[in-house]
């Protein structure tokens, strides 16, 4: 944590320097007396009055021609920050939107009420790495689920596990044999979308369901998720997913607020204005001839959801978002950890951004909003960068400050927009999410959220420079890190 | 002096805001995880199923008691009031004045209620329920059969093994039978759940023959140039409205991003979804889902395997079977229209905001809905 501020720290600092020294650079040339004689007017006015000469040189090495230099600057931080302005505000409009939607708009739950079918047959994957703390309280839960059990097979993604995982799994199979088909794995590429991969192929049931191993599902979920795959359209499915451990600390409780205003908010009103819902990696499933017919899971990504979600899209396949699949997970409770994974989060999603975006924009069949929406969603992650860089060119902007009225005003137009609407138009999110949550005293933390903001886009923005830079620089291959579990029986009691 | 007062001031200021934010920290008052019900099975009959396993409990304790009934029913908390069969009730005078009963009523047997009276209540009969006019219910269960005459309301659950209806009753809630559901003419409702679901009188001689025929053999149609055909998945997607000629097959799923027509006689072997209208015209079969973002209007004699789901509204016209014996499904919009002549249906019917059975003349040349979209 304290190595990452200090990066970013030397980042912020070298990037000042960099820019005034580039105004340095280029004002230079201006103080050269080539510059002054090339000016025919000058030149003839500095041979016949000597005095004026030194004026003039003296004038145009420090009001003029800084200006003429530091303008080009200006100029372009002038273009960045009105493209920063504009892109952020295109995202408060999105967020705007999406909060009053949820408030007043229609909600759309077509699936909801489907109770009653023949249902298909379903694999529940478990994805479970070193998950013995955990992974016993998942297969309980999926274990008293009310979906048909001879049309359901539980299987554990037991990801070269070396501690009791396989063990406290193989317990379960001797207790339940027809109904859990473990599927242990102690070899192969190392990351879920790996494992995922590998225990796929073995697949022969027509819907596939993946839970964390540190997620509690109800009795009634599966069968909910399952429901929307009665919509021959819909490839893959993406339920709601509730913080277990909101109490532990600030962080936790942050990292609550966060996760309502995604799924409560964000994600719903994309499904009720059909948009881009994201299939998530857990509490969601696919279909397994659409999984199949996009050509399988990829294992050189770091966000397969992501990866996912824009692959079925552009196959002509929709993502489902259900509000009321409830099931809990665990966040972060240290922030080393939450920066990790939040940093896996970023280059996860910037990488689906680099392979994505070119073909979904060309894709005509799909609608122009959703395409846009789609890419919106895409480069979420680099938004905080954007961010970041409106700020530095902020304080830049007291440097290279021109009192020129039209200048000043588009600076603070440009700030004010950013700062004031686009920068923050999330947390109307979180406040809404929180309102339809019922949960309202817990919307006094809001502005704490910002502190976790900052803190996300100093990881965020490391990840960039670490995909787009490091990594290649030094050929390093994304790898996978594994997020740290807290589950204790006391929190599993008090939720229950 | 006076800088440090400013930023003292100042700084007092920047964390004004942050006050309730963090009293909120240091004194938690909402640090609970997100309620989520674990043992929420979305079982329609789960209330009265309850209330029926708490009721027969309470009864086989009552047989055992020493003290007569009408002591135990004084005793009881909430109020009781125990029917005993072939009895009329044991009202009191202001009940009937005011013909509301406001004690939960039990009929140890068969139970006849008086017409015209409100039962704030839940009722319970041992064996049969017979519902007088105008009865307005809060929620009943009977072990055998309910019979709800005209103009009854139903406020909150109803569920017995079988439940007959009669016209013009209002069911609010959920209505569910462990055997079969019948409606001999218009009624209103939100929630079915039976088995079997039968909308008309002439159901039960109906039920055996019609619309279980094998499908005839028809060519499978020519998709033609305006659809994306995806044949590793077995789909096929129309960018623009389409229609299926009569009596044509379609193989595979089928997504039509506009309006669909399937004329008469029209078979899918697959599910089907549409963003805009649907129309199945008479006799038409679908072997799988029917799901649509707006309206789906369901012609004479069609028969449909899977959910049928409708964003916006669904018609259904008289003689279709929706749903299979052995294959219940699922018949979900905001507001559902079905004719009360000849429909039978597999499982479940829900109407989010309006149900509607309503009888229509017969008239085999005139399809209304047909008309009114076209």
């Amino acid at each position: 944590m304290r190595n990452s501020i200090k990066k970013t720290l030397f980042f912020i600092i070298g990037l000042l320097v960099f820019i005034n020294s580039t105004n340095f650079a280029l004002a230079s040339p201006a103080s050269d007396n080539s510059a002054l004689v090339s000016n025919p007017h000058i030149a003839s006015l500095a041979e016949n009055y000597p005095g004026y000469k030194q004026q003039a040189i003296y004038s145009s090495t420090t009001k003029p021609s800084t200006s003429d230099t530091s303008f080009s600057v200006i100029g372009i931080l002038q273009w960045v920050t009105v493209f920063i302005t504009v892109g952020l505000l295109v995202y408060m409009v999105r967020h705007l939107w999406f909060t009053f939607n949820r408030l007043f708009g229609t909600q759309r739950h077509p699936f909801l009420d489907i109770d009653t079918a023949t249902w298909p047959t379903v694999t529940v994957f478990i994805a479970a790495h070193n998950e013995e703390t955990v992974i016993a309280n998942a297969l309980r839960a999926l274990i008293e689920t009310d979906y048909p059990l001879d049309r359901l097979t539980l299987t554990p993604v037991n990801d070269r596990s070396t501690d009791r995982t396989k063990e406290i799994i193989d317990e379960f199979v001797e207790r339940h044999p027809n109904l859990i088909k473990p599927f242990h794995r102690v070899s192969g590429k190392p990351g879920k979308a790996a494992a995922l991969k590998d225990a796929t192929e073995l697949v022969t049931s027509e819907i596939l369901i993946i839970f964390d191993a540190d997620y509690i599902p109800s009795k009634g979920l599966v069968k909910h998720l399952v429901s929307a795959f009665f919509d021959p359209e819909i490839g893959a499915v993406m339920g709601r997913v509730v913080p277990l451990n909101v109490g532990s600390n600030l962080l936790t409780r942050l990292l609550d607020l966060e996760r309502s205003g995604g799924y409560q908010v964000d994600q719903q009103a994309r499904m009720n204005l059909k948009l881009v819902p994201q299939y998530g990696g857990t509490v969601g499933g696919v279909r397994i001839c659409a999984l199949k017919s996009i050509g399988g899971w990829h294992d050189d990504v770091l966000a397969e959801d992501t990866d996912l979600t824009y692959r079925l899209l552009l196959n002509g396949w929709k993502t489902a978002y259900q509000n009321r699949c409830e099931c809990y997970e665990e966040v972060p409770e240290a922030w080393p950890v939450r920066m990790r994974q939040i940093k896996r989060w970023a280059k996860g999603h910037n990488q689906a951004l680099f392979r994505h975006t070119i073909p979904l924009m060309r894709d005509r069949s799909i609608p122009l909003i959703e395409r846009l929406d789609g890419f919106l969603l895409l480069a979420v992650y680099i938004v905080p960068i954007i961010v970041l860089i409106g700020w530095l060119i902020s304080l830049l902007a007291i440097y290279f400050d021109h009192s020129s009225l039209t200048t000043g005003l588009l600076w603070t137009l440009a700030f004010i927009s950013y700062c004031g609407l686009g920068n923050f138009s999330a947390f109307f999110e979180i406040g809404a999410a929180v309102y339809l949550d019922d949960n309202q005293n817990r919307l006094r933390l809001l502005p704490f959220t910002l502190f976790s903001f900052v803190i996300s886009m100093i990881a965020i923005s490391q990840a960039l420079l670490e995909q787009t830079i490091i990594d290649r620089l030094f050929k390093r291959a994304f790898h996978w890190d594994k997020t740290v579990r807290y589950q204790r029986p006391s929190i599993l009691q008090k939720a229950d | 002096m006076w800088l440090l007062l400013f930023v003292t001031l100042a700084i007092a200021l920047a964390l004004l805001p942050l006050i309730p934010a963090i009293l909120e920290l240091v004194y938690p008052t909402d640090i609970k995880p997100l309620n989520i019900e674990y043992d929420y099975d979305r079982n329609i009959r789960r209330f009265a199923e309850r209330f029926s396993h708490m009721l027969r409990k309470e009864i086989s304790i009552l047989y055992t008691q020493e003290e007569s009934i009408e002591l135990s029913a004084e005793k009881a908390v909430p109020p009781k009031l125990f029917a005993l069969p072939n009895l009329p009730l044991a009202l009191k005078e202001h009940e009937v004045q005011q013909q509301q009963l406001n004690r939960r009523l039990i009929g140890l047997g068969t139970l006849k209620l008086p017409a015209n009276m409100k039962f704030n209540q839940e009722i319970y009969a041992e064996n049969d329920l017979i519902g007088g006019e105008k009865n307005h219910i809060r929620a009943a269960v009977a072990e055998n059969t309910i019979f709800l005459a005209p103009h009854t309301i139903v406020s909150r659950w109803i569920h017995a093994r079988e439940i007959k209806i009669s016209h013009n009753v209002k069911l609010y809630g959920r209505t569910s039978g462990k055997e079969k559901i019948s409606f001999e003419g218009s009624a209103f409702f939100e929630r079915l759940h039976a088995p079997i679901i039968c909308f008309g009188n002439e159901i039960e001689k109906n039920l055996s023959t019609k619309n279980f025929q094998p499908t005839p053999f028809q060519p499978a149609v020519d998709i033609g140039n305006s659809f994306q055909h995806y044949s590793n998945d077995n789909r096929s997607i129309a960018i623009g409205d389409f229609k299926l000629p009569p009596n044509s097959v379609f193989e595979g799923n089928l997504i039509v991003k506009g309006n669909l027509n399937l004329s008469k006689g029209v078979i899918i072997n697959g599910s089907v979804k549409v963003h805009g209208k649907t129309i199945l015209e008479s006799e038409v079969t679908i072997h799988g889902a029917l799901i649509g973002i707006d309206t789906i209007l369901c012609g004479k004699s069609c028969s449909i395997d899977g959910p049928i789901v409708s964003e916006k509204e669904i018609d259904i016209m008289s003689d279709c079977r929706l749903g299979h014996e052995d294959k219940p499904t699922s018949i979900n919009s905001p507001i559902i229209k079905i004719d009360a002549n000849n429909t039978v249906v597999y499982g479940t019917v829900w109407a989010a905001k309006q149900g509607i059975v309503y009888l229509l003349e017969n008239d085999n040349n005139k399809n209304p809905f047909i008309s009114n979209v076209c």
